[in-house]
């Protein structure tokens, strides 16, 4: 009854805060299990993919480990019944490595992946948006990393942009200014640029 | 004809037995035919529950195979008319009895009570696949925490692969005050999580054991509210269209005032 007494006075005094408890902890972590369990996917299987995309990732970005999620998740058809598992990950960016990337995402905190299946008309996308990288790797390939001018370039960025989450449809490659692509192209053109990127390197 | 009803869960020690035993009783009280199969066999606990281990001759597995008649091995319970008990046996395993003879006794008990509750082992075993082989109709019953409602959701796939539509939801135990705390998951985020019928809530109450340490169901006490939620669900297996009531947000304005006074 006390307890009662105590926490309605707190309710009075903090109306608006919001309850914290266990219960959403419980449930997040729940909602992960069954989709794992319902799709049949080993959590070893999910952590070895999220491994490998991170890898790849992370030679590019520097990102924040502690807050990454990859996980699956069901999309909902139109009519409310489940549809087909997607795959989602949420990387937030701490910083970008290379310069040539920085004009590419202007203050670009968050990659949205949500279909990697390339697509017959992506190819064609993918190739054009490779070409562009080369062109570019080319004209950078005689500089080292150089993290100063580089962080120099991506505080301006980050002036120019608002501190807030801007998700990559914001994005836009300098070639194709003009055009106004769709998200899952331009993941497949991030892709192609990471792969055409790891070649140089190697 | 009657309908044959499975209790399962998957996680042990979530209430199975108890919410057999009472429904059971509850169907009873209301005027039906009732039989109680305990099919776990070599783990048999119904029989405690209710109170009524003192009296088993034969068990199921001497049905099955032959050792006596069905009649023979019905335990009458003497507090309610009509209520039988099919105990299990606990000297033999799971692997005494298969699917096949499972579902010609379903079948036989089905055409002479009203109502077959078939009390389910733990487990996604061969005891499973037994207790659920000649059921018409499924009750889950879950807690509210994590493990056992994981442990839920594989049921309802299992369910589901075996053909058993629509199973209903049982949510054990609910701590109100801990729900309204938020450190406890409420009726809505399980249903949410399983998506399948909520055919009931009881909350956690301290009249179970006592009333399990008597051998008595807790129906019979009227006072216990977790007798009253068994009795609500038994009016809502009968077929009556009866609003779920969940403790902690029962309706009006005592409720409200007992709550705030720390009775419910």
């Amino acid at each position: 009854m006390f307890e009662n007494i105590g926490s309605f006075f707190r309710r009075m005094v903090k109306p608006e805060q919001k309850e914290l408890g266990s219960k959403d902890a419980a449930k997040e972590r729940l909602h992960l299990v069954l989709m794992q369990d319902r799709a049949n996917v080993s959590a070893d299987f999910l952590e070895l993919m999220k491994q490998e995309i991170l890898d790849v990732v992370k030679k590019y970005i520097i990102i924040d480990e502690t807050q990454i999620d990859v996980r699956l998740i069901n999309q909902p058809n139109e009519d409310g019944t489940n549809g087909a598992p997607s795959l989602y990950a949420n990387i937030p960016i701490v910083n970008i490595k290379n310069e040539m990337l920085v004009g590419k995402i202007k203050g670009s905190k968050n990659i949205t992946i949500n279909d990697i299946t390339p697509t017959e008309e992506s190819e064609s996308e993918e190739t054009e948006a490779a070409e562009d990288v080369e062109r570019e790797l080319d004209a950078v390939s005689d500089e080292d990393d150089d993290d100063v001018t580089f962080d120099d370039l991506l505080k301006k960025a980050e002036e120019e942009t608002p501190d807030e989450e801007i998700h990559n449809e914001n994005y836009v490659s300098p070639s194709q200014e003009d055009e106004d692509s769709e998200e899952p192209e331009e993941q497949v053109k991030r892709e192609s640029m990471n792969k055409r990127k790891n070649k140089k390197r190697n | 004809m009657g309908e044959v009803i499975v209790i399962t869960s998957g996680k042990g020690g979530v209430g199975k037995t108890t919410t057999t035993a009472n429904l059971g009783a509850a169907l009873a009280v209301a005027g039906k035919k009732v039989a109680l199969v305990d099919t776990d066999i070599g783990l048999r606990n119904l029989d405690v529950v209710m109170g009524l281990e003192n009296r088993i001759v034969y068990d199921l597995v001497d049905v099955i195979e032959g050792k006596c008649k069905l009649r023979q091995a019905l335990i009458k319970d003497k507090r309610f008319t009509d209520l039988f008990l099919l105990p299990a046996a606990q000297t033999k395993d799971k692997t005494a009895i298969n699917e096949e003879q499972m579902k010609s006794l379903t079948k036989t008990l089905k055409a002479e009570f009203d109502y077959v509750l078939i009390d389910c082992p733990a487990g996604i075993e061969q005891g499973f696949k037994n207790a659920i082989c000649g059921a018409d109709r499924a009750i889950v019953v879950t807690t509210a925490e994590i493990s056992s409602i994981r442990d839920a959701d594989r049921i309802i796939g299992l369910l589901e692969a075996a053909d058993i539509k629509n199973p209903e939801l049982i949510v054990n135990r609910l701590k109100p005050s801990m729900a309204r705390r938020g450190e406890m998951m409420d009726v809505d985020d399980i249903v949410d999580l399983l998506s399948i019928d909520l055919i009931g809530v009881v909350p956690d109450d301290e009249n179970i054991i006592i009333q399990t340490n008597k051998g008595e169901p807790v129906i019979s006490n009227k006072k216990a509210p977790s007798g009253r939620a068994y009795i609500e669900i038994s009016r809502r297996i009968l077929g009556e269209n009866i609003e779920v009531t969940v403790p902690g947000k029962e309706k009006g304005l005592w409720n409200k005032i007992k709550r705030f006074f720390g009775k419910a």
